[in-house]
C-alpha cells in the first residue's frame, strides 16, 4: 500500500508501538488479526496522506526554487519484492495504478487481492459491511482498468 | 483495432500479475532496530515521573511522607509548651536593650 520500502519498515515499526501502546484497550471483541491490520492500515493512511501533504509543500517549494525532494516521495518505479520475475513489467504498471486509487478502494484492493483476505474480514478491518466491500472492490477494479487504459495507450503512442 | 486489442491484453495481464504474490520479508535486523525504537521512544515517556511508574516506590515515598508529616505534627505539638519560656526569653532580650532607661540620657543633663 505504501509503495515504498522504508515508508513500510517505519510503519511496521509504529503498528508495533502502538500495539504496545495499546495493547491494553483490545477488548477482544474482533480478531487480534483484525486489529493488528486495523492499526496497521490507519497508519499506512496516516502516512500516505502525510507523504500527500509533503508533496504538496515540495510542489510549492518548487515554485519557489528549492529543488529539495526527501526520498520517500520519490515513489516513481516501485516493485513489490513478492511479484513473480516475469511478472514484474506488468505489476509495475498495476501498482502505479493502484497508487492513483482513492483511500477506501485501495485498502480494500489491496487487502483482498495482496494480502488475501476474505470479504468479511476486510469489511471488520474498515468497519464496514461486505456489500460495501464489494462495492468497492468493483469501483477499485473499474478505476485500475481505467488508470491502466490511459497508462498503455500513452506509452503505445511514445 | 489491432492495438486496441493489445491494449486491452496488457490490461488483463497487468491486473492478473499479482495473482500468486507473496508476502514481502523484512530487512535483516528490522528486529534489533525495532527494539532500538522502542527503549527510546517508550521507555522515556514516563519522563521525569518514571519513579512514579513504580508503585511499590510509590507506596514506600508515600510512607515515608506520613511518617514525616506525623513527626512533624508530633514535634510542633509538643514544642507549644516551651513558646512561653520563647517568648520570655524574647521578653528579657528586649528589657535589656530597650526598655532600660536610656544611657545616653545624661548627655541630656548639659
Amino acid at each position: 500500500m505504501l509503495q515504498n520500502e522504508s515508508d513500510a519498515e517505519e510503519t511496521a515499526q509504529d503498528v508495533f508501538i502502538e500495539v504496545h501502546r495499546s495493547i491494553g484497550a483490545f477488548r477482544g471483541e474482533s480478531k487480534l488479526s483484525t486489529w493488528l491490520y486495523r492499526i496497521a492500515t490507519t497508519k499506512s493512511l496516516e502516512l500516505i496522506r502525510k507523504n500527500k501533504r509533503q508533496k504538496r509543500f515540495a510542489f510549492l517549494q518548487s515554485l519557489a526554487g528549492s529543488n529539495e525532494t526527501s526520498d520517500s516521495l520519490k515513489q516513481a518505479h516501485f516493485i513489490h519484492p513478492g511479484i513473480e520475475m516475469e511478472q514484474k513489467e506488468n505489476a509495475e504498471a498495476l501498482f502505479q495504478a493502484i497508487g492513483q486509487l482513492p483511500e477506501t478502494q485501495k485498502v480494500a484492493f489491496t487487502l483482498h487481492k495482496i494480502e488475501g483476505l476474505a470479504y468479511q474480514q476486510i469489511a471488520d478491518i474498515m468497519q464496514t459491511s461486505v456489500s460495501s466491500v464489494e462495492s468497492l472492490m468493483f469501483r477499485g477494479r473499474k478505476n485500475l482498468q481505467k488508470s491502466l487504459k490511459s497508462f498503455y495507450e500513452k506509452n503505445f503512442k511514445d | 483495432m489491432k492495438n486496441e486489442n493489445n491494449i486491452e491484453n496488457k490490461i488483463n495481464q497487468a491486473l492478473n500479475s499479482i495473482e500468486g504474490i507473496e508476502s514481502a520479508e523484512v530487512k535483516p535486523f528490522f528486529y534489533t532496530r525495532l527494539q532500538a525504537r522502542m527503549e527510546n521512544q517508550i521507555a522515556p515517556s514516563y519522563g521525569r515521573f518514571s519513579i512514579l511508574a513504580n508503585l511499590k516506590l510509590s507506596l514506600a515515598m508515600l510512607a515515608v511522607f506520613f511518617v514525616f508529616n506525623l513527626t512533624s505534627v508530633i514535634y510542633l505539638t509538643g514544642s507549644q509548651d516551651t513558646d512561653s519560656t520563647t517568648t520570655s526569653a524574647i521578653d528579657e532580650f528586649s528589657e535589656e536593650y530597650f526598655s532600660t532607661p536610656n544611657v545616653y540620657d545624661y548627655l541630656n543633663e548639659y
